[in-house]
């Protein structure tokens, strides 16, 4: 049995009478890709939210390597290893591929009040953020102004972003939105060469994707989790079928 | 997508083959060398107005750090003039010329308001930002007028500070004793000024220092993480970046780095009023950098100047009346053509200079006749008599015809 490394347990998160996360537990273990998939308004989003201290929950813990992190603020977990990606593409659109990546890095290497050493000629900046650029393909973009790249190019950016810190667990919200197919399909071929080296929790809609990349798979429902299993048990499951997907399985 | 590229830190490479290093590098000399010429032509009155011009650069330098590079408007700047100034005074008025502690104190003071107003207003963002650091600065201002030991809003006379450096048997007072114009040794001198040199080279020594230092960090990991948080503030947070922090420590180094300037300009002006922090001074710095260029510290430089020298042109041409409605105009003209600033419009490659020099041949004699068919001696008043108010016609008429030419332009780019 493996380590479990994110640990979520009984967390629950009301909205007015609205309840989107119902006494949720979900374990990750250390080198898995775990999906969290579910139908609109399932609660993946307002799942994420909590992970990353963005939203606090109403009750229930996360432990992050058994270190209960629930009243941590957001920047606080992402200095203990918990990066995050976003939805809606959210990078520094008047930097380089490049300075974008740095940044990051910068974020998890001491402070920043550092006034005169030029921070473009630290290499323990930028060669961790060429590394992180040529792990997602981006390396002959890295001096491109982020506004420059495309759609697909800017989502394989904020990843580079997120994993450049070499984080210990990947939360990825929906990387795939708002992609065509050939970019989708780039993008789960890089998130493949992810396997075995990082963990992620990956939230998303593209049922394609989720099963040609998870090693285990949780299915939401009205925030709770109904199934959590492999891709082919997941998929022979009755209650999954019902649930969500429907006749398209 | 070319407006894109706005706010990247414009890389200055420092060779001879940029032909903004070596516009940068000619004005620095001639500034050097100014106060020198003017001693030798008799025009001490020009060091002394180039000197005020340093002065300001150094409080636009200061503001662009934070506008430029962080987002943060501060429609206050001003507040430091005025801070750095009230340091010279409330010693001198004490009988202490001693320089080093006044400039500690100009700096300390400046600093302590910039973390207070920094504090409050940097909870707050875009026009509410704008507006509180407007109205601390004006709560300054009438604190300053009801000031009845300093002068109230009559202002006081200062000394100047004494550094008590003495060099090749001159002392160094930030007094005199360097270029001093007398009728007696230069002929050339039409009025006895003892003012000297020394405060101009004080005044441009800061100059330099304060732009080498806000390039150094605008360009240092405080610095990307000050432009990170202007760019994206919430993706900064996720990242790591308490971001708070670092703008308020921008907003006290642009204080403090101002209020040196303040310092300078009661030793220039060897007076103080508690005019130095009226709202319209801190619009006139931010002008100074939107003209020059955000985003690019030497471009604050270069509006200083331009500004002060478009004033001081107006005024002694157009008329002390109305200068300053010719002078909006024309600021909203040169905005309209050069709305990234007038460091944008200089080229980054050799080739590009003939079609730039050409470009600001152009502009400037296109400004000189405007100012000399303005002026009072102007053939057109000989022609068609006194009338009244001309400029106004004429600027308000160039201003129309200057929208509807870039309405044309941009309606024509939109459909062809």
């Amino acid at each position: 049995m493996a380590e479990t490394i994110l640990a979520i347990e009984r967390l629950t998160k009301r909205f007015g009478g609205l309840t989107a996360t119902n006494d949720l537990s979900l374990a990750v273990e250390k080198g898995e890709v775990h999906a969290v998939i579910g139908p609109n308004g399932a609660g993946k989003t307002t799942l994420i939210a909590q992970l990353s201290g963005l939203l606090a929950p109403d009750s229930g813990r996360i432990l992050f390597r058994g270190r209960n992190i629930t009243a941590l603020p957001a920047h606080a977990r992402s200095a203990l290893g918990l990066a995050r990606s976003f939805q809606v593409t959210s990078i520094f659109l008047n930097f380089t591929a490049e300075d974008n990546v740095a940044l990051a890095v910068q974020a998890h290497s001491g402070h920043s009040f550092r006034f005169l050493r030029a921070a473009r000629a630290e290499a323990a900046l930028r060669e961790p953020a060429r590394a992180a650029l040529a792990r997602v393909g981006l390396q002959h973009r890295a001096n491109v102004v982020a506004a420059d790249l495309s759609h697909g190019e800017q989502r394989q950016l904020e990843i580079a972003m997120a994993i450049a810190t070499n984080p210990a667990v990947l939360l990825l919200d929906e990387p795939m939105a708002g992609m065509g197919a050939e970019e989708s399909a780039r993008m789960i071929e890089m998130l493949k060469g992810f396997k075995g080296s990082h963990t992620l929790l990956l939230i998303e809609h593209d049922m394609d994707a989720v099963f040609k990349l998870a090693d285990r798979i949780t299915v939401l429902v009205y925030g709770q989790a109904i199934a959590t299993g492999a891709p082919d048990a997941i998929r022979a499951n009755p209650e999954v079928r019902r649930a969500y997907l429907g006749d398209e399985a | 997508m070319a407006g894109a590229n706005v706010t990247r830190i414009p890389e200055l490479r420092r060779s001879l083959g940029d032909p903004r290093f070596v516009l940068l590098a000619l004005g620095a000399v001639v500034l050097a060398l100014f106060p020198y010429f003017g001693y030798v032509w008799g025009e001490t009155y020009l060091v002394s107005l180039v000197a005020k011009m340093l002065i300001f650069a150094i409080a636009a330098v200061s503001l662009d750090l934070i506008l430029g590079y962080g987002g943060m408007v501060s429609f206050g700047h001003a507040a430091y003039i005025g801070l750095g100034a009230y340091g010279v005074a409330v010693f001198s008025k004490f009988g202490i010329d001693n320089g080093y502690l006044q400039l500690a104190a100009a700096v300390a003071g400046s600093a302590l308001v910039a973390l207070f107003i920094g504090a409050i207003s940097l909870r707050t963002s875009g026009v509410y930002f704008i507006m509180i650091t407007l109205a601390f600065t004006q709560m300054l201002y009438y604190l300053g007028i009801s000031l009845e030991p300093f002068g109230g809003d009559d202002g006081m006379n200062t000394r100047r500070s004494d550094f008590g450096i003495k060099l090749l048997g001159l002392n160094f007072t930030l007094n005199d004793n360097l270029f001093v114009c007398e009728k007696r040794l230069n002929p050339n001198c039409k009025v006895d000024d003892r003012d000297g040199a020394a405060i101009y080279y004080a005044s441009y020594l800061a100059l330099i220092a304060a732009v080498w230092f806000c390039r150094r960090i605008v360009a240092s990991r405080f610095g990307m993480a000050i432009r990170g948080a202007m760019s994206n503030p919430v993706r900064m947070q996720a990242i790591g970046f308490p971001i708070y922090r670092y703008r308020l420590t921008a907003f006290v180094l642009a204080g403090a780095i101002c209020g040196v300037g303040g310092f300078l300009f009661a030793n220039h002006q060897q007076f103080l009023s508690p005019v130095y922090m009226n709202w319209l001074r801190s619009g006139e710095i931010l002008i100074m950098v939107i003209l020059g260029g955000m985003g690019t510290i030497y471009g604050a430089v270069i509006g200083a100047i331009g500004l002060l020298t478009l004033e001081e042109v107006l005024e002694g041409y157009v008329g002390k009346d109305y200068w300053q409605m010719v002078l909006g105009p024309l600021l909203v003209l040169l905005v309209l053509f050069a709305n990234r600033g007038i460091y944008s419009l200089i080229p980054h490659r050799m080739r590009g200079v003939p079609m730039f020099i050409v470009r600001i041949g152009v502009v400037i004699f296109g400004f000189g006749v405007f100012v000399w068919l303005m002026s009072k001696s102007s053939p057109i008043m000989k022609l068609a008599g006194n009338i009244p108010h001309l400029p106004l016609y004429v600027i308000f008429a160039s201003l129309v015809l200057a929208l509807a030419l870039r309405y044309w332009q941009e309606s024509r780019a939109r459909h062809g």
